[in-house]
This record gives structure tokens, sequence and C-alpha cells, in this order.
């Protein structure tokens, strides 16, 4: 299985690669917390079908000590054991976030309210921020059909050591 | 977080639960699809439905039969993954099309059952169409229930 096309290897693409790094990078720096941005990321690639984004974001937990279990359950959180209070708060933010298609009502008062119980503006901010910034990584690698499994975790986390 | 229905008061529960458990037994019992196939569709339909209990349940036994990490791991999004045959990938196509058939979808495509039926026959298409059926029906109980998830150990009901 190849991708559609070589995204980073356009001009365009190399460029906004680059910025939505950048990007990257301020948010793993940032306010809220990595781990709990991980199941956002794992939970919004799995509702929008992106293997190369659950493979890389699953791989980047357990790499930084995330839990088997957790993992598993990221998928169906509702009733697992294994989250807190401000990660399920914002994992529904995640859930009404990413299924905005078509349905009018967007995320609901209950679970914005949820979601401020738990963080504050910045954080707030953060957790948006890391929404669309993983719906657009699902968006290209999606509709790229970019292949998963080849991804290593050990160079993003590199990268973000030499980077403080 | 407790079950909302306790099945050590409800009598009529655990009742219609060992007639659904039976019915799951041809399924069970036979060799006509591979276990690990039939899991991967237990799970799928199961994060579909978003069933915790069943999504803890079945990635356990997976694990406990040997499958591999990545494997459970990327049957959320399964597509792009390197890891399904492709008679598996035919199942993971019915098992997503099946359990998506509320209001409005279109129920299973003609290209999915071509899919379906280019690698298996019609014994082992009627295994997978029981499997999927069986998982959503325990996936309507335990979501509607809230039944928690985290206790199951493989090989619990034998």
């Amino acid at each position: 299985m190849e991708a559609r096309l070589k995204f980073r290897e356009t001009q365009i693409g190399k460029q906004f690669y680059k910025n939505m790094l950048a990007n990257e990078a301020v948010l793993h720096h940032g306010p809220a917390p990595v781990a709990t941005m991980e199941l956002m990321k794992i939970r919004a690639s799995q509702i929008n079908g992106c293997g190369h984004c659950v493979d890389m974001h699953v791989k980047d937990a357990a790499y930084a000590g995330e839990t088997s279990e957790r993992l598993a359950l990221v998928a169906a959180w509702r009733e697992a054991p294994y989250f807190t209070e401000p990660e399920r708060a914002a994992l529904a933010l995640t859930e009404e976030a990413c299924r905005l298609a078509d349905e009018p009502g967007g995320v609901s008062d209950e679970v914005w309210a949820e979601v401020q119980k738990h963080y504050d503006d910045e954080q707030a901010a953060a957790l948006v921020a890391a929404l669309a910034q993983i719906n657009a990584w699902n968006r290209i690698n999606v509709t790229l059909r970019n292949p998963a499994g080849g991804y290593d975790p050990a160079e993003k986390a590199k990268r973000y050591k030499s980077t403080p | 977080m407790t079950i909302r229905l306790n099945p050590a008061e409800v009598e009529t529960l655990p009742k219609i639960w060992k007639a659904l458990a039976a019915a799951g037994k041809p399924m069970q019992s036979q060799d006509l699809v591979p276990r690990s196939t039939l899991e991967l569709v237990n799970l799928r339909a199961s994060q579909i439905n978003g069933c915790s209990f069943c999504t803890d349940m079945h990635t356990k036994d997976m694990a406990h039969a040997g499958e591999q990490a990545e494997r459970i791991a990327m049957v959320a999004a399964w597509r792009e993954a390197p890891y399904f045959t492709e008679p598996e990938r035919a199942a993971l196509l019915l098992a997503e099309e099946a359990t998506r058939i509320a209001d409005g979808d279109t129920g299973v495509s003609d290209e999915v059952w071509a899919e379906v039926r280019k690698h298996y026959d019609e014994n082992q298409a009627a295994v997978l169409i029981g499997q999927i059926a069986m998982t959503n029906a325990w996936n309507r109980f335990n979501v509607i229930l809230q039944n928690p998830a985290g206790n199951y150990t493989p090989g619990q009901w034998g």
C-alpha cells in the first residue's frame, strides 16, 4: 500500500507540514497534559478511521508509558474505570468536536461545561487547538491513504527533547 | 459506576443472557471461520457501538489467544494498516456496514457483500453474520445497562 500522493515532497505540502509541526510543538510544550492530548488524538483518529494516525499515537502513548488497558479502552471509554474526570471531559469534547458533519448542534453546552469544570481557559484553548490539529492530520492521511504501521515513536520523542 | 440492573437481583436477566450465549454456540463450536477473525469482528462492532464492557473483554481475549498488540491497536482504523489479510479485511468491512444500519443508512452494500463472498463460502458467511448479530446484541445489553468494564478475566465464562 502506498500513499496516493507524497504530500511532503510537494512544495505546498512541505511548507504546510512544517507549520503544522510547529503548532504541535507549541501544544506539546503548552498548558494541557500531553497524555490527555494523546488520548484525544487516538479517539479522533479512530472516529475518522485514520490508520496512520492511530498507529502513530498509540505508539507515542505507549512509548510515554501509557498502559495497554487504557489504550484498548479509548475506543469505548465511557464504562471503563481507567479514565479520570478531566480525561473523560476531554474525550467527550473530542467525540462531539469530531462529529461535526451535517450536525447543527456541534459541541453541546453540557460537554463544554464539563471541559470548563476541569480546565482553565489556557488549557481549554490548547485542547481545542489539539483537536483542530488532529482533525487536519486525519483529513490529510485518510484522503491520501497514507499507510500505517511504519511509525517509530523514538524519533518524535527525541525531537521534543532537543527543542524544549 | 454500577450496572443499571443487577443480574444478582433481577433473575430474568441471567436467564436471557444464558439463552443468548447458547445462541452464540454455533459460531463458537465450528471451525468454519478462524476464531481470530471472529474476534476482529467482535472488537470492531463493540468499538463502533461504544461498548466498554465488550471492548475490554474482546481485547483481553485476543491478547490471551496470542493476538499481536499492533493488530489489536489497529482494529479501530484498519484500512491503511498492513496487519490484516484480505479475508480479514472483508470480515471487517462487513462488520462495519452491518453494525451501522441505523436510520437512513443503506444497509450492507453489494460491493461489501461481493468482497465477503470472494473470501467466504455460504456457511462461512452465515457464521460471520451470526457473529455480528450476536456482538451487536451483547453491545446493546452492556451499553444500555452501562455495564462497568475493566474486571474481565479471559476464560471466566469457560
